[in-house]
């Protein structure tokens, strides 16, 4: 039985090369960009987990604070516990390297107590170089992989920058422990605090207990014992913070890639379909020869089956080469910004490669059970009997089904997300596209109505085949409408989170002129005297100052930016609600969205923040859009954060011009009086469209799988017209001799595949733009935390939806030119 | 008045003639009958009167018009307007009511659209079927099938009626009366009917019998 | 005179955090005559107790304790424990704490027959209160949870704990330090720049408990200190040398030591007696001779060290016997450095007349500078 399997079905693929081609390319699609994903995503976390397991080397905990550091004598306590065998002082750096692009990261460490427990940070001078070097302050040892970027080596120097300060370190040696594709430099302690002006604060203690002592006793009395803000963790957390970062931004591309791979078993779907249409009788003659039923149905799976195993395959190697490209183009992050100082490499990954491959091959079967199963359920006589391809094509209304679906797609968008991961919004995703599929052949009627109002014979002739053939535009269409959907959710989504960002951009940035030294997690800063050097400046009217810092606030949870500028009572920050608190003499802070879903803060709601070392209580006042932070915010007047921290750096300056005063003037005389190497000034506009870049960099991907994703719609619409042009030969044969000419059948094809695409356009972007809905609503609020106003971009869905209908007549036409090349005489003759 | 002039048909691959200096003239009105034996290119015969095959050598000449060296689409115009064709297996476009089966041919001419009804379920109504007109062929015999082909291929009074075994696939009493409606419905319209077919009882129907074979065309003895 | 990490020969590439400090040890010759450190000159009084601190102006300071060990059972060890402090010049103008202007470095081994080799531990660190400093005034010196100090009735306490051992031991001065050289300045090669301040406490009563192999020992015995401090000791051309400090039974007390050139000639020796009911005797260059005796071969380095030798000392005579041949410390993986350094008995006649250390350095490789 097993050589009729194999004779009768999977040769059978082969007979229908185009379709089988073109359904195995649509899963090859969906396994590549799921595995692709996969394989970017988790090349980049597992080297960012190796740069964090390196940072914690043999440490058992770790002690973290603000990222301005926190008080050094918590080292010096934590030194002599009896329950601490060894505790390694770190003071990190974000480098800024005047002339520079790109920072560098220092660790500055003590040599003598760093060995015991994070070793592979150890320096390793130069032979030649003299003895004392790595105790010296301007001495810097590079890793391999910071040699590279930087493009130095030992000897060179490297000018560095804090505040406004260029200094120069010698390079002196390299960090041999440093793995392969860590971008990092090492120098000592005291020159890293001297340097950069951070004398007094470390930025992370490492311990390691003595034997015997629990990590659970020591994190829990720890964490009664450190100051406020300063928290105590298991190294893994440090990765844990960042994989929960960008696992977000993970599962929604993995879910675009699900979103193609179900597109693939549509078309699976498709082909199958009309494949087993096409073999009805075959089927019919082989069951009444006495092939068992479940024969037939192993059989009809395993041709769905054969083709998932071999697109699963191709898209596996489709896959690691598309993440080797795609890491040599836009980095591990797909351009997202979550991965810097990491430059990881594709490598292999069986397990994920596997469950893709069994994904693929799922695909091939789920595509081929519906068929199959309708094929074995018709009685065989009724198979052999000249029964035309319509009855299986006439497919019958589901308008109950679509509305169960859409009231459950509903109802999955109520419960919160799980782990972070919004769960159910995309069950609800999926329900949508399931309403749409489910609309198709209740809605070809109503949305070709116009076609049958047309008196052109082809027209008519396409009116009438997609009317009573509704299963045409369904089999043929469910890609589109998939595919559709989600490139028009995505074009809503990201349009309207692109707007949303500049307007919170523009709402963000009143100045005319922003002046920093550096970003500011990095060590440029300014200092009341260069403020008061920008203000002295002809030209310049008044300044906003703004200090930034990053904030621990109680376990597990991830660092909360804090922002302390001036505040107007709310009047210049990009407020979303607000309310005057009633009473009491609290300081003020406002919160972005993501720290009220985060925290489960509210308006009125008082809030501790750990500055400085303590805890002080604020009150919130308003809740506030940010882009930048989905980890959360808090803002709070500078007056205030001054008073409380003592600190009166500034990082970013916004400057108010005079009237009159020439923005270009004014920036060159501030170049001037704060040194062009060690500032950057831009204007709000440059700011903007920098952003406004980033962005569309880090949808640059979603763009890329919205193409892919249309592009096997269109396949869809390509492999039934191919197979239904096929089982139509007849049909066409006899149109040529009533006199139609060639062209004109492909005329006809290329409106059947018109309306098809129109129609699953229509119910598509109806479809996409709910889903845009639960995108925006359920699916970023609950994985970013925040909001947006939702804009729709008519003309590019317009634009785009015309050109998926002329795409698809195209599609159409070409793929039925077999059936039109062939001659009308033996068309008419075949009469099997 | 069709005409045809020492017509010749190879074999494409090695040249060889299907049949050559076949000549046959009918006139308008006139349903000729052609047999001959399985393979001798009874159906091909049909196929290079209607254009739908290249002939390789002598004229075809239609009401004074020679068509022979007509390009593909000046073919599919004349077929368009001049011919109706009535298949053995029927050809009636299952996702099209009877009445826009009938009505195809005259949508290609681009008729008004309620005259094409009009007309069509005139025809319809000559074949006997107008009460089924809005129905799909779904619930059709082979009878009643050829009659809405008979129907589709009349209804746009076409100068040549080809049909080819249009009794094959049906039952004698039923072939017999449907070959009755088509040899009228041609003769009614003034066309030239060229029948090409396997049954004498059908044959002897027609005006005339011919026999084509490799040699030509000859005239069949009556019996 | 304890000075054996000076010896240690220059590391490669990779940088240990010992090795760091071995060079910075080593690394100071190479910047000689730096005029931040003060000069060692004669004439200095030292006064105590406020000589036995710490004098962090001086380039290098060590607290270099060796004795005898005697359990309940009545086994023998020796044991060895120093803490070291170096003024790096580095860092002296940075505000930082963790600023390495101050390192201090510990070491302590034990030499127990049983085991037929040495056991070791070191500690190093920048100076950085509480966790590591050499205290001004009084003798204090403490490295994380090794420490040696001079308590205010005059008893000297010692903890150390290293990975195959701890000791917890307090030394009783029986009387005034011992001030070598010209009335404490001891002058190490005939350039009288390459000098110290330098003085002794020998004939340390011992009491406390040694740790070995996860058991306590109470134990007893003798132990001899030293402290020096200086700002340029090696002189130019130096190789190593031989040191000895032996307790002698009839409580007096001998140091003696030999500076030798690349070609192991002795270019400077010089030392100092204490005979009970004398006065002190302090040995000039030609009143101290070093013979070796009997050289042993190092089954590890293959380097052979004169592990017994005959010594002529203010007109005396005495061989040098040690506890065992193999006080070899190979650190090199480590520190870099390998010398030998054990406990021996000094033989008068042919009878025992003390114990004490001896420490050879320079065996292994040249000296670098």
């Amino acid at each position: 039985m097993t050589q009729a399997l194999w004779k009768v079905f999977i040769t059978g693929l082969l007979g229908r090369r185009l379709a089988s081609v073109l359904s195995l390319l649509a899963i090859t699609l969906g396994v590549t960009l799921g595995l692709a994903v996969q394989i970017i995503h988790g090349a980049a976390l597992e080297e960012f987990g190796r740069g964090m397991r390196l940072l914690a080397g043999e440490a058992d905990l770790q002690v973290v604070g603000p990222r301005a550091g926190f008080d050094e004598r918590v080292y010096l306590a934590l030194a002599q516990r009896a329950d601490v065998a060894a505790a390694s002082p770190v003071v990190e750096i974000e480098a800024r390297l005047p002339g520079r692009e790109a920072g560098l990261r220092i660790h500055g460490v003590d040599l003598f107590r760093v060995a015991r427990v994070l070793p592979l940070l150890m320096p390793a001078a130069e032979a030649d170089e003299g003895r004392l070097i790595a105790l010296e302050p301007d001495r810097v040892f590079l890793s391999a992989a910071a040699r590279e970027a930087l493009a130095l080596g030992p000897g060179d120097t490297l000018g560095v920058q804090s505040g406004l300060r260029e200094a120069t370190l010698r390079v002196s040696g390299s960090v041999p422990g440093a793995a392969a594709g860590q971008v990092l430099a090492v120098m000592d302690i005291a020159g890293a605090q001297q340097v950069f002006d951070r004398v007094g604060v470390l930025t992370r203690v490492d311990l390691k207990l003595v034997a015997g002592a629990r990590r659970e006793d020591t994190m829990a009395e720890l964490g009664r014992l450190l100051p406020p803000g300063v928290e105590v963790r298991l190294p893994a957390a440090g990765v844990a913070e960042t994989s929960g970062l960008s696992r977000a931004y993970h599962v929604n591309l993995t879910m675009l890639a699900a979103i193609a791979l179900l597109t693939g078993a549509f078309l699976v779907f498709s082909t199958q379909y009309l494949s087993v249409v096409r073999r009805g009788r075959e089927l019919a003659f082989l069951r009444a020869m006495g092939m068992e039923r479940h024969l037939v149905m192993r059989g009809l799976l395993l041709e769905g089956a054969v083709l998932g195993l071999l697109g699963g395959v191709l898209g596996i190697v489709l896959a690691h080469g598309l993440a080797a490209w795609a890491f040599s183009l836009v980095g591990g992050d797909l351009g997202a910004g979550y991965f810097a100082h990491v430059t990881p490499s594709a490598r292999f990954m069986p397990g994920a490669s596997l469950g893709y491959l069994v994904l693929g091959v799922a695909a091939g079967v789920a595509g081929a059970w519906l068929p199959a199963s309708q094929a074995v359920a018709r009685p065989p006589a009724q198979g052999l009997r000249a029964a035309d391809e319509r009855e299986l094509l006439a497919a019958r209304p589901r308008w109950g089904a679509t509305l169960s679906c859409l009231v459950l797609a509903l109802l999955a968008c109520w419960p919160g997300p799980i782990g972070g991961i919004p769960l159910f919004g995309y069950v609800a995703v999926a329900l949508v596209l399931a309403a749409a599929v489910l609309s198709l052949p209740g809605g070809v009627k109503w949305l070709a109505a116009p076609l049958g109002l047309s008196s052109a014979v082809l027209a008519r002739l396409a009116w009438s085949r997609v009317t009573a053939a509704p299963g045409q535009v369904v089999v043929a269409g469910a890609g589109v409408v998939a595919s559709v959907a989600l490139a028009v959710s995505m074009a809503i989504m990201v349009g309207s989170f692109r707007d949303s960002v500049d307007d919170w951009l523009a709402k963000v940035l009143p100045s005319d002129l922003y002046v920093r030294a550096s970003s500011s997690a990095a060590s440029g800063f300014l200092d009341e005297e260069a403020v008061a050097r920008v203000v002295a400046t002809e030209g310049v009217a008044g300044v906003v100052p703004v200090r930034y810092d990053s904030l621990r606030m109680g376990d597990a949870s991830l660092p909360v930016t804090l922002i302390a500028r001036p505040t107007a009572g709310g009047e210049a920050l990009p407020v979303v609600s607000q309310r005057k608190p009633s009473g009491g003499d609290l300081p003020l802070v406002w919160i972005t969205e993501a720290m009220a879903d985060l925290h489960r803060l509210g308006i009125g709601d008082p809030l501790a923040l750990p500055i400085a070392g303590r805890e002080v209580r604020f009150v919130v006042a308003g809740v506030t859009r940010d882009y930048a932070r989905q980890h959360g915010a808090v803002i709070i007047e500078l007056e205030d954060y001054r008073r409380l921290s003592g600190d009166r750096l500034t990082n970013d300056l916004g400057v108010t011009l005079l009237p009159g005063a020439d923005v270009d003037l004014v920036a060159g005389r501030l170049r001037e009086v704060l040194g062009e190497r060690v500032v950057e000034i831009s204007l709000p506009s440059q700011i903007r469209a920098i952003s406004l870049e980033i962005f569309d960099r880090t949808f640059l991907v979603t763009y890329l799988m919205q193409a892919v994703a249309v592009l096997i719609g269109l396949f869809g619409i390509s492999t039934t017209f191919a197979a239904l042009a096929t089982s139509r030969r007849k049909e066409f044969g006899m149109l040529r001799h009533l006199g139609l000419k060639r062209r004109e059948i492909g005329r006809l094809l290329a409106l059947e595949g018109g309306v098809t695409a129109a129609v699953g356009g229509v119910v598509g972007t109806v479809a996409g733009g709910a889903i845009a809905l639960v995108l925006v609503e359920v699916i970023n609020r609950q994985s970013f935390h925040w909001s947006m106003d939702l804009a729709l971009p008519f003309g590019p869905i317009l634009a785009f939806g015309l050109t998926l209908v002329v795409l698809a007549a195209a599609a159409a036409r070409l793929s039925a030119a077999q059936a039109m090349r062939g001659s009308a005489v033996a068309a008419v003759r075949e009469d099997w | 008045m069709l005409e045809l002039d020492k017509i010749c048909k190879r074999f494409r691959p090695d040249g060889v003639a299907l049949f050559q200096e076949v000549s046959l003239t009918v006139r308008p009105g006139e349903c000729v009958a052609v047999m001959g034996e399985s393979g001798v290119g009874k159906s091909t015969l049909l196929n290079c009167i209607a254009g739908l095959e290249p002939i390789d050598g002598g004229e075809i000449v239609l009401a004074g018009r020679r068509l022979d060296g007509l390009d593909d689409d000046a073919w599919a115009m004349l077929r368009r307007r001049r011919y109706g064709f009535v298949f053995q297996a029927f050809h009636i476009l299952p996702h099209l009511s009877l009445v826009d089966n009938v009505a195809l041919p005259l949508w290609l001419l681009d008729d008004k659209r309620d005259n094409a009804r009009a007309r069509a379920l005139e025809m319809l109504a000559a074949v006997g079927l107008s009460a089924r007109a809005d129905e799909g062929p779904g619930k059709l015999s082979g009878g009643e099938l050829q009659r809405v082909a008979i129907a589709r291929a009349l209804v746009h009074r076409p100068a040549v009626v080809l049909a080819d075994e249009p009794t094959g696939n049906l039952d004698p009493d039923r072939a017999g009366e449907v070959l009755t409606l088509l040899l009228d419905a041609v003769r009614e319209v003034g066309a030239v009917g060229i029948l090409v077919t396997h049954s004498p009882v059908a044959a002897k129907q027609t005006d005339r019998i011919l026999r084509l074979t490799r040699q030509g065309m000859q005239e069949a003895v009556s019996e | 005179m304890g000075v054996s990490r000076l010896s240690i020969r220059g590391l490669g590439r990779a940088v240990v955090v010992s090795a760091l400090l071995c060079l910075v040890l080593i690394g100071l010759p190479a910047v000689l005559a730096d005029d931040r450190y003060p000069p060692v000159v004669p004439g200095k009084a030292l006064v105590f107790p406020y000589d036995t601190g710490a004098h962090p102006d001086y380039r290098t300071e060590w607290w270099y304790i060796t004795g005898w060990l005697r359990d309940a059972e009545g086994v023998e060890r020796g044991f060895q424990v120093t803490f070291f402090r170096v003024r790096t010049l580095l860092g002296e103008d940075n505000p930082s704490r963790f600023a390495p202007s101050q390192l201090i470095f510990a070491h302590a081994a034990v030499a127990d027959p049983a085991r037929g080799r040495l056991l070791h531990g070191e500690r190093v660190a920048r100076a950085l209160d509480p966790l590591a400093g050499a205290a001004v005034g009084r003798t204090r010196a403490w490295l994380d949870d090794w420490s040696l100090e001079l308590d205010e009735a005059g008893h000297y306490l010692t903890e150390v704990h290293a990975e195959d051992f701890a000791f917890s031991l307090r030394f009783d001065p029986p009387t005034d330090p011992v001030l070598n050289g010209d009335e404490g300045w001891s002058q190490k090669a005939p350039d009288p720049a390459n000098a110290s301040y330098y003085y002794s406490r020998p004939q340390l009563a011992v009491s406390g408990t040694l740790e070995l192999g996860g058991k306590a020992h109470t134990v007893s015995g003798h132990a001899w200190l030293d402290h020096e401090w200086s700002s340029e000791i090696l002189p130019e051309g130096a190789s190593g040398w031989d040191w000895i400090g032996v307790n002698l039974h009839d409580g007096g007390s001998l140091m003696a030591f030999q500076m030798r050139d690349h070609e192991h000639e002795s270019m400077y020796n010089a030392g100092t007696l204490v005979t009970p009911g004398r006065s002190l005797q302090v040995l000039r260059p030609n009143e101290v001779r070093f013979e070796p005796r009997r050289g042993w071969v190092s089954p590890r380095s293959g380097i052979r060290y004169p592990v017994a030798w005959s010594v002529e000392a203010g007109g005396r005579r005495f061989e040098i016997e040690p506890l065992m041949d193999d006080q070899e410390l190979d650190s090199r993986a480590s520190t870099g450095a390998i010398y030998w350094e054990g406990a021996i008995r000094l033989l008068e006649d042919g009878f025992e007349v003390g114990q004490g250390y001896l420490e050879m350095t320079g065996y292994g490789e040249r000296l670098r500078m």
